[in-house]
């Protein structure tokens, strides 16, 4: 009894190499290494066998390996590719910053944590960032100087330079992607989308939202991408917004959210105060499957904190955050990134109460509140700037972007004393109150070593926000 | 045969006859296969594999489970170099032992050599990966230019 084992074509299943068991006719092609295939990846293997091979290559060296032939770039810039990294647990996680450059210029680099390479991603392709439009914004005058006055005072700039803030964009990940949504062009705020491929290193416009919105807050749940608040244009004024929407990547459709409501409105002492002050999201993060937004209350030019609400996307509808939670929520900011989870725990930076130094907060579920785990963040509190550090969680560290004192753009990694809590895992422990417990490893130690992972001159360029895409 | 007949045969190319034991079956998910399906006694015709390649995955599967079940006394260090030195082979051998690898389905072996080429592509210079896998470069100046450009864009910053 025999059978033929054959290593012929490419064979991916058992069900694949048993077919040709029984037909038994199959042979491995040997001359395939002689042969001049060059419709082949590597001549001597099976396409799927030298995907196996590139798949465990860093990402770094994909553009290089993009010259080798036409079908090698093909391929280190196809989804194949970047699927079987995530099958084989391949992914790697990168950092994205977002700068602005003097007045005008978004700009993104690419970090990668490991070789310590950063990489200038391309400009978007719109109209809408073109400077001399938006340059206007801040040289309007009459009523809509409360525009200007307006952002400048939510992004909380601490002086009355006349420098101009970014776009007002969006920002968020999705799907292996980076998105960045809305924003002002000109006067006027915009409902365009654009999505940036890393595998194809470009940028591409998405179906727009419903309504154009510019200082929305943004974050992913359930492999959506959320939208809420910001705020509209209007002739003469700018429309805080309550709404939300949510994107799925996979049918590229924008779907309404119930909008977010204020509970502390109602809580205002009289019904004046109630119509003048609105709501606007100040800060969100997914934690525990649920989207957190912290709320102030604005009414030009005042702006009061006032708790936050929480959507629960099972039940499609908002509810009261724990006062604690919302209260406390550090540095309430626009535009910017001062909130991770990590772990499974919620972390938020706050730089307020000193010039040089910054707190790293963890939202401590049982009490209700938020406590210092880090109190010796390095900041170089340049006035100008509107956002002097980010914080991002990759590699399972928290991260501090800042400019160091040459004004390079660093990026520090907290090594704690003792090893951060055991990983919770990220979903659903909201509601069991098993997994609430803040490690007490993390109040025990409030400093930290802060590496330096990475540094470089980016000019005058200006932090704005960033985020990590892992693939 | 006789006292050997539960066990499943490779022969090779060359005719040489090996007796898989079962602890072999274990990693190779396609000798487990044929044994579960009731093809326990019978001869594989490992076509086109010479005897060199098929005894030395046969080695290597008999060291890792071997250590897998602390048959034998080795640290995970141990059996890193072990790996390390199995893979030390020319570069046609290690292209047949991904192929034979992927077929018997022997899913660390095959991790093993395919990391060991992704770790000799990664120093090199795109003309140097061209001759090392006897790539033909298809293309045209201005093409291959273009892509140049893009990673030059994005990685030289002088200046920004």
């Amino acid at each position: 009894m025999g059978a033929v084992l054959s290593l012929a074509a490419p064979r991916s299943s058992i069900n694949d190499c048993n077919e040709v068991l029984q037909s038994g006719t199959c042979k491995k092609n040997k001359s395939s290494c002689l042969n001049e295939d060059n419709s082949r990846l590597i001549p001597c293997l099976p396409d799927e066998l030298s995907l196996q091979i590139l798949a465990r290559l860093p990402r770094i060296h994909y553009f290089n390996l993009r010259l080798v032939s036409q079908k090698w770039k093909a391929t280190v810039m196809s989804p194949q590719l970047f699927n079987l990294r995530k099958e084989l647990g391949k992914t790697e996680e990168w950092l994205y910053v977002l700068t602005k450059l003097d007045e005008e210029k978004p700009l993104w680099y690419g970090l990668d944590p490991l070789s310590r390479k950063w990489q200038r991603l391309p400009s978007i392709p719109s109209a809408g960032f073109e400077g001399e439009s938006r340059k206007s914004l801040w040289n309007m005058v009459g009523p809509s100087i409360k525009v200007a006055e307006f952002i400048k005072n939510w992004l909380g700039q601490k002086d009355g330079s006349d420098h101009a803030p970014f776009c007002g964009c969006g920002i968020g990940t999705v799907d292996g992607c980076l998105y960045v949504l809305g924003g002002f062009s000109g006067v006027s705020t915009m409902k365009n989308v654009w999505r940036y491929n890393p595998i194809l290193n470009a940028w591409s416009e998405m179906a727009p939202m419903s309504i154009d919105r510019a200082y929305c807050k943004t974050s992913i749940l359930n492999d959506k991408l959320y939208v809420v608040g910001g705020v509209k244009s209007r002739p003469r004024w700018i429309e805080p917004l309550q709404s939300a929407e949510v994107f799925d990547p996979h049918t590229s459709t924008w779907s309404q959210v119930p909008s977010m409501p204020c509970s502390r409105a109602h809580e205002l002492p009289n019904a004046f105060l109630a119509d003048v002050l609105k709501p606007i999201a100040t800060g969100m993060t997914s934690y525990m499957g649920r989207l957190c937004v912290a709320q102030s209350l604005y009414s030009w030019p005042f702006i009061v904190d006032a708790g936050g609400e929480i959507y629960d996307p099972e039940t499609n509808s908002w509810g009261d955050m724990p006062s604690g939670m919302g209260e406390g929520w550090p540095s309430k900011q626009a535009g910017t990134k001062l909130s991770v989870v990590l772990d499974g725990q919620l972390y938020a930076c706050d730089a307020s109460g000193s010039l040089d130094r910054g707190k790293i907060k963890v939202y401590d579920r049982t009490d209700d509140a938020w406590k210092v785990v880090i109190g010796n963040v390095p900041i170089n509190d340049f006035s100008n700037s509107e956002s002097p550090f980010l914080l991002a969680g990759f590699h399972g560290r928290l991260h501090v972007i800042t400019k160091d004192p040459n004004r390079d753009i660093a990026v520090l990694q907290a090594e704690p004393q003792h090893k951060f809590s055991p990983s919770l895992s990220s979903s659903n422990y909201f509601s069991d109150g098993s997994l609430n417990q803040v490690p007490d490893s993390l109040t025990e130690s409030e400093t930290v070593n802060w590496k330096v992972i990475a540094a470089r001159d980016f000019g005058s360029a200006e932090l704005v926000s960033c985020l990590v895409l892992d693939i | 045969m006789g006292s050997t007949s539960t066990k499943i045969k490779l022969r090779t190319s060359n005719q040489k006859v090996f007796k898989v034991e079962e602890a072999v079956e274990v990693q190779s998910l396609m000798i487990k296969y044929f044994y579960e399906n009731g093809c326990p006694s019978c001869v594989i015709l490992v076509h086109s594999v010479s005897s060199n390649i098929l005894s030395k995955i046969l080695d290597y599967c008999k060291k890792h489970v071997n250590s897998a079940a602390g048959k034998e006394d080795i640290s995970l260090e141990e059996l890193y170099e072990w790996d390390a030195n199995f893979v030390k082979v020319d570069q046609n051998t290690l292209f047949d032992l991904i192929l034979v690898a992927n077929c018997l389905k022997i899913e660390s072996l095959l991790d093993l050599t395919c990391q060991t080429i992704a770790n000799m592509i990664k120093g090199k210079r795109p003309e140097e990966i061209r001759t090392t896998f006897n790539i033909k470069n298809n293309y045209t100046p201005e093409a291959e230019e273009a892509v140049r450009r893009e990673k030059k864009w994005a990685f030289n910053m002088l200046g920004v």
